[in-house]
């Protein structure tokens, strides 16, 4: 189903959760509304349920008006983030309920329950703990059943609330890659709400990034990942350097570091932030290459990489590089060392709009 | 633990001593007199439609007061613990004038041809009054710690306001209700001051069994008061027994063991 949210605000007690909201969603896609807590991201899926109606705005489904129809009558499956099962019900009853208060022409008889539910339990594949309670039964199981549960209603969107927020590293690895199949598998349109980045980007086609009750930005994980839209993007998404500068003339300036920054040609004095990966700030030894003078000021190695964190003036900055280049260079603390970053971001502080990137082709003679 | 056994059994297993004075003849006679007879009768039916009835009414005020916010709510609130706290024969006598042919009550009562004071109906209604407490007490916490996440659950999954209540919320609350249940019967059974007000105490009508035994006693007869009592607490016991017996058993599913 096609999704179209309009403008919405939402106001909880006079603090806004969500202001001018717009977002379109496709048929079929997966989405992902990341954010910190309090962003408005769960407000916002509540409303795509009906569980909450905005205070100005519109939900479309398909084209046609859906802003005031209720949860009841909305057809979508949600499921919520500590599950909500019903305790006192078995695994059979639970995936069943939906299937079971249902009143009128679509009422299904009592065989085709019993089939559906046994159907939908070999998908999430809980097929012999069907007379089970939901305490017998660990986290991952639970979340499971909650999801068989709303897709037995055959809903037109799944809406899914933190789905593996409450399961430990390994088994939330393992159940986010299930989902995707599931998901690539039934091709129903999904949104879920997740905090953590990693599982924006591995499970979702489109990543809406979340902040203070509005959008930040809205794109594929590579858009997302590569080409932040905002400081706040930037810095949600990933480790990042982001640096004090001072941008005049399309140049700008990070303490003894100059680089190009010809989207601010115009610009003649203004103070701004540069964002820069630890991955793309490339060191060499004194006197071998371009670069600004930095004095080496921690080293940790993790697994293949090694982080070193640098002094630039009086600005921190942090560094990762591969085991075999930190040998080649031989790094010690308190040694000074050529900084050169491979690829930066600057955003004015007054505004946060244009953006630059270094052109790829600076002569950079130590890639690594 | 032993200590407090030894305080609560001990009356008891004096009061089986004392009604085993008696031969099984005299105790028969004593115990399952007609007028004792329907004394357990009015006892034991009454306290069990007033445990019923409070159930339902208990429900609905515990209800009112966790989900809907109007004035006064606290004022009510503290209000349902009014018959706890009530001396019981304050009660009695509040209830009698309330209900007697010329009470307020009483008088709309008997305009509808109903009479309620010195009938078994008096006796209901006293029994009414002090357990709804009990009930209202042991649902509203239980109301107040359901996750509406469950309902919400249960709506978007297409059911309506009744199919939440009878598949989601009953179940959920039925525990704190059969608990409700047991003590407002108990209490109702045991009570005493304030029902022989409004009981009126005519000898197979409106007598309860209590008040057989102080009877009983005032008659220096202490072998037949302990017979009656006996009566009444191995049949509260078994009552009680079977209702924390199914509480037990339905935990025990939940839990999954």
């Amino acid at each position: 189903m096609m999704i179209d949210i309009r403008n919405v605000h939402k106001t909880f007690g006079g603090f806004p959760a969500l202001s001018d909201v717009s977002l379109k969603i496709k048929e079929g896609e997966l989405v992902a509304l990341l954010g910190p807590s309090g962003s408005g991201k769960t407000s916002l899926l509540r409303i795509l349920a009906g569980l909450e109606f905005p205070d100005s705005g519109q939900v479309l489904f398909d084209g046609g008006d859906a802003t005031n129809v209720s949860v009841r009558d909305r057809r979508v499956g949600f499921v919520f983030q500590h599950y909500a099962l019903f305790r006192h019900m078995t695994v059979f009853d639970n995936v069943a309920f939906g299937l079971t208060v249902r009143r009128g022409p679509g009422r299904l008889s009592k065989e085709e329950i019993g089939d559906r539910v046994r159907h939908l339990l070999e998908m999430v594949q809980l097929g012999g703990l069907a007379e089970r309670y939901p305490s017998q039964l660990s986290g991952g199981q639970r979340q499971r059943v909650a999801l068989a549960r709303a897709l037995a209603i055959q809903p037109k969107v799944l809406l899914l609330d933190e789905p593996f927020g409450a399961l430990d590293a390994r088994v939330r690895k393992e159940l986010r890659r299930w989902l995707r199949n599931l998901h690539d598998e039934l091709k129903i349109t999904g949104v879920f709400v997740t905090h953590d980045q990693e599982e924006a980007l591995d499970v979702a086609d489109r990543v809406v990034v979340m902040n203070k009750g509005r959008i930040e930005q809205a794109g594929t994980p590579t858009q997302i990942y590569d080409s932040p839209a905002t400081p706040f993007v930037y810095q949600f998404l990933g480790n990042v350097n982001s640096l004090e500068c001072h941008i005049r003339d399309g140049v700008a300036q990070i303490g003894s570091l100059t680089l190009p920054a010809s989207a601010y040609a115009g610009v003649q004095e203004a103070a701004g932030l540069a964002f820069v990966r630890p991955h793309d700030l490339l060191l060499s030894k004194m006197g071998e290459g371009a670069g600004a003078q930095a004095e080496v000021r921690h080293i940790s190695i993790l697994g293949p990489l090694v982080r070193v964190e640098l002094l630039l003036g009086e600005q921190v900055l942090e560094a990762e590089i591969s085991r075999q280049r930190h040998a080649e260079l031989g790094l010690k603390i308190g040694q000074q060392v050529l900084i050169w970053p491979r690829q930066a971001r600057f955003f004015l502080r007054d505004s946060w709009q244009g953006t630059s990137l270094l052109d790829p082709e600076t002569p950079i003679d130590h890639a690594i | 633990m032993f200590a407090a056994a030894l305080i609560v059994l001990v009356p008891i297993s004096a009061l089986f001593l004392r009604s085993a004075g008696l031969t099984w003849d005299q105790f028969i006679a004593a115990a399952f007199s007609p007028r004792v007879m329907a004394s357990y009768r009015l006892s034991f039916g009454g306290a069990l439609i007033a445990a019923v009835f409070n159930v339902i009414a208990g429900l609905i005020v515990a209800w009112v007061l966790v989900r809907y916010d109007f004035p006064f709510r606290k004022l009510v609130d503290a209000l349902v613990d009014l018959p706890f706290a009530l001396p019981t024969a304050v009660a009695g006598v509040a209830l009698t004038a309330l209900y007697a042919p010329k009470g307020v009550l009483g008088k709309a009562l008997l305009s509808i041809g109903i009479k309620a004071a010195f009938t078994p109906l008096g006796v209901v209604l006293a029994m009414i009054f002090i357990g709804l407490p009990f009930v209202v007490r042991t649902v509203q916490p239980v109301l107040q710690d359901l996750e509406d996440e469950h309902e919400e659950a249960a709506v978007s999954l297409g059911a309506d306001r009744w199919q939440v209540f009878t598949y989601v919320i009953l179940p959920s609350i039925l525990p704190a209700l059969v608990t409700g249940f047991a003590l407002a019967f108990a209490r109702a059974l045991g009570e005493y001051g304030s029902v022989i007000f409004i009981a009126g105490n005519m000898p197979g009508v409106s007598e309860i069994a209590p008040l057989m035994i102080v009877t009983k006693l005032e008659q220096y007869d202490y072998a037949g008061a302990s017979a009656i009592a006996t009566v009444m607490l191995v049949a509260a016991f078994a009552m009680l027994l079977v209702i924390n017996s199914a509480q037990k058993w339905h935990q025990t599913r939940l839990a999954g063991r």
